[in-house]
């Protein structure tokens, strides 16, 4: 395994059909994307999943991967790619399926204190709370930096659409933190 | 509030984008498993494999045709069958050289030095879409593989245009797009490459033609299954048969004229209104392309009340009127005089009694699997067999009179004749049974003139019959 050093020899040698570099390969990038799938779903089943597909659409599509570009990138699309495509699958546009209580409670986008105490799994279970829709518009917009009009393109929905929605995404994750840092600060 | 807002994505950027949790180990495992099933589960033949009727079976199927009904059919139709049988034993040959080679030969094509056949899994999805995305630009492996779809892309047109079988269409209405079935073709795991487009096909354009059956009917063959016993198709011509008893209640009405005979009454009055009435009996129908012929036979009983009032006393012109041929008795001109004075002002209860032999022609017109509706019309033919009937005093039988026999119909014209419409609705209870109700009109079309003073009117019938019939 640790002969497919180079990316490049991972590559041919998926493309041979050898198992070893399959295997090599995905272990290399399986921890960065299994980060990826977890954002852009709403459970940790739900991303094993999407990572499972990803990897074999990954090795099923390698031939035509461009070896000018970055591979990291092109693995990142294809997992990408495979989590929208599962949530069009689903069609989950549950918008509106944000919880209310959450949304009841005064948003202030200006305290940005517990947000900056959070660990990275807390802000992961945070997104995963997003509804779908917001969820994958947060993601597309904050994290891989589309903007909105590729965003509309992808999801199927207006440049406005998206745009609103990632501000009401943006509201709703905020009330959310403030509700979790209330929570924490009344159990001590 | 701007920065507010990229503030907060930033954090979430900068927490996510060295973010890198273990995936559980199964994941691989289920990516392994799915890489090294990919290629048998996708190739087009497999998909061909659970949906095709094998030759085999054909052969089997238009075999026991032949055994089964070799008594039953003529000649050319058996001549026909034979065809078939060894049009579908050609097919099955023909089918194990298609099956022989890969799948290749199926949508071969010829050898181009610029095509590449894949070694590697293509999703032709992912294909398609970055095909579509305008922001991806195709790399050179890419391009191959799009040239390969644009040149096999005609090749399944002509295969579609050539095999004409379900399967391919099935495939396309299930969501599939042309891609899906071109692709997985290009990644037989093996390139393989064979001589000539026309190659392909007529040997596995033989062993998937859609055989016609001569009227037998496809039986929906179990897949895989030789000792599948091929279904005893009836003929769409056969004739079939079926006997039926029946049985329902009608009212008759007949029309009055009050015209007495001055001989017998100089007033004379009859109830128009319907009297009541019950049939029953038995049918034999046969059936062939859809028309029906029936016929029947049966007895009815037509209970007539009429109320008459004689007001005319000469006896003496009554003798002719009142005699009966069947009567050994020598009236005398009292009994006559006697007799006339009892009926007079009384309700008398005719019953009629015919036998009646029926026939009809019909048209079914199957309304579902289970319903068949059958508009009929025909002959009724009804011989007077007794009509005696009792006084009424009260509405209670007390004596018998002869005025029954004088409403009679004279014994030269007992016959009456009708014409019957019906629309019979069957319901199928099984394949033998049919249950039925028919609605009926039995209209008299002679007239029965009466050597009696009181009949020759025009009867007519409405009622309902309930049938049960079995095929055999």
């Amino acid at each position: 395994m640790s002969n497919f050093t180079e990316e490049q020899e991972l590559i041919d040698g998926c493309l041979a059909g050898n198992h070893r570099a399959q295997e090599a390969l995905y272990n290399k990038y399986a921890a960065k994307m299994f980060g990826v799938c977890l954002r852009y779903s709403s459970s940790r089943m739900e991303a094993e999943d999407t990572l499972h597909e990803g990897f074999m659409a990954v090795f099923e599509t390698l031939n035509r991967f461009e070896s000018r570009g970055a591979f990291e990138g092109w693995v990142r699309r294809i997992m990408i790619n495979t989590a929208l495509k599962k949530y069009k699958r689903e069609r989950v546009y549950q918008l509106m399926d944000f919880n209310a209580d959450v949304m009841g409670e005064s948003a202030n986008e200006n305290d940005f204190s517990p947000l900056q105490k959070m660990q990275t799994d807390d802000l992961i279970k945070l997104v995963q709370k997003l509804a779908p829709g917001y969820r994958n518009i947060f993601n597309l917009y904050a994290i891989e930096g589309y903007n909105h009009r590729e965003i509309g393109e992808v999801l199927g929905i207006s440049e406005g659409t998206s745009k609103s929605q990632m501000a009401r995404a943006r509201v709703i994750l905020q009330a959310m933190i403030n509700k979790q840092y209330d929570n924490e600060y009344e159990q001590r | 509030m701007s920065n507010d807002k990229e503030h907060i994505d930033d954090i979430f950027k900068n927490h996510f984008e060295e973010y890198e949790p273990t995936p559980p180990g199964n994941v691989w495992s289920r990516v392994k498993n799915g890489l090294g099933n990919s290629n048998a589960e996708e190739t087009l033949y497999n998909k061909f494999d659970k949906h095709q009727p094998q030759p085999p079976q054909w052969v089997w199927t238009s075999l026991s045709n032949i055994l089964k009904n070799r008594q039953k059919i003529k000649l050319y139709k058996r001549v026909a069958a034979a065809s078939l049988f060894f049009i579908s034993l050609s097919g099955l040959i023909a089918s194990q050289f298609a099956a022989s080679s890969t799948i290749d030969s199926l949508f071969s094509f010829e050898k181009d030095d610029n095509l590449i056949v894949q070694t590697t899994p293509i999703n032709p999805i992912i294909l398609q879409e970055q095909a579509l995305n305008p922001a991806h630009t195709p790399s050179i492996a890419a391009e191959k593989n799009y040239t390969l779809f644009t040149k096999r892309q005609p090749i399944i047109k002509d295969i579609l245009a050539k095999v004409n079988t379900p399967i391919l269409e099935n495939m396309i209405a299930d969501n599939h797009n042309l891609s899906d079935i071109v692709i997985p073709a290009v990644i037989a795991s093996e390139p393989t490459v064979i001589p000539s487009p026309e190659a392909f096909s007529l040997a596995s354009v033989f062993a998937n033609i859609s055989v016609p059956t001569l009227g037998f009917g496809i039986p929906n063959i179990p897949q895989n299954n030789l000792n599948y016993r091929a279904p005893r198709h009836k003929k769409p011509n056969a004739i079939e048969t079926s006997i039926e008893i029946f049985g329902g209640a009608s009212s008759t009405f007949r029309k009055i004229d009050n015209n007495a005979d001055a001989h017998v009454a100089s007033i004379r009055k009859e109830s128009e209104k319907a009297s009541y009435a019950n049939q029953w009996g038995i049918k034999f129908n046969i059936v062939k392309n859809h028309l029906l012929f029936t016929n029947g036979i049966g007895v009815s009983q037509y209970n007539y009340t009429g109320t008459y009032i004689f007001q005319k006393e000469d006896s003496i012109n009554l003798r002719p009127n009142f005699q009966s041929p069947n009567d050994p008795k020598p009236f005398k001109q009292e009994d006559y005089y006697k007799s006339y004075t009892s009926i007079a002002n009384t309700n008398v209860l005719t019953n009629y009694k015919f036998v009646s032999v029926s026939s009809a022609l019909g048209y079914v017109l199957n309304a579902s699997k289970k319903i068949n509706i059958i508009p009929q019309i025909g002959i009724n033919t009804a011989y007077l067999m007794s009509n005696i009937g009792p006084k009424l005093n009260a509405g209670k039988p007390t004596e018998y009179t002869k005025m029954a026999e004088a409403n009679s119909l004279s014994l030269n014209q007992r016959m009456m004749i009708s014409a019957a419409f019906a629309i019979k609705v069957n319901y199928k209870v099984c394949d033998k049974m049919n249950l039925g109700i028919e609605p009926f009109m039995n209209s008299q079309v002679n007239r029965q003139t009466a050597t009696s003073p009181l009949g020759g009117q025009k009867l007519t019938a409405k009622g309902v019959n309930l049938s049960l019939s079995y095929k055999f």
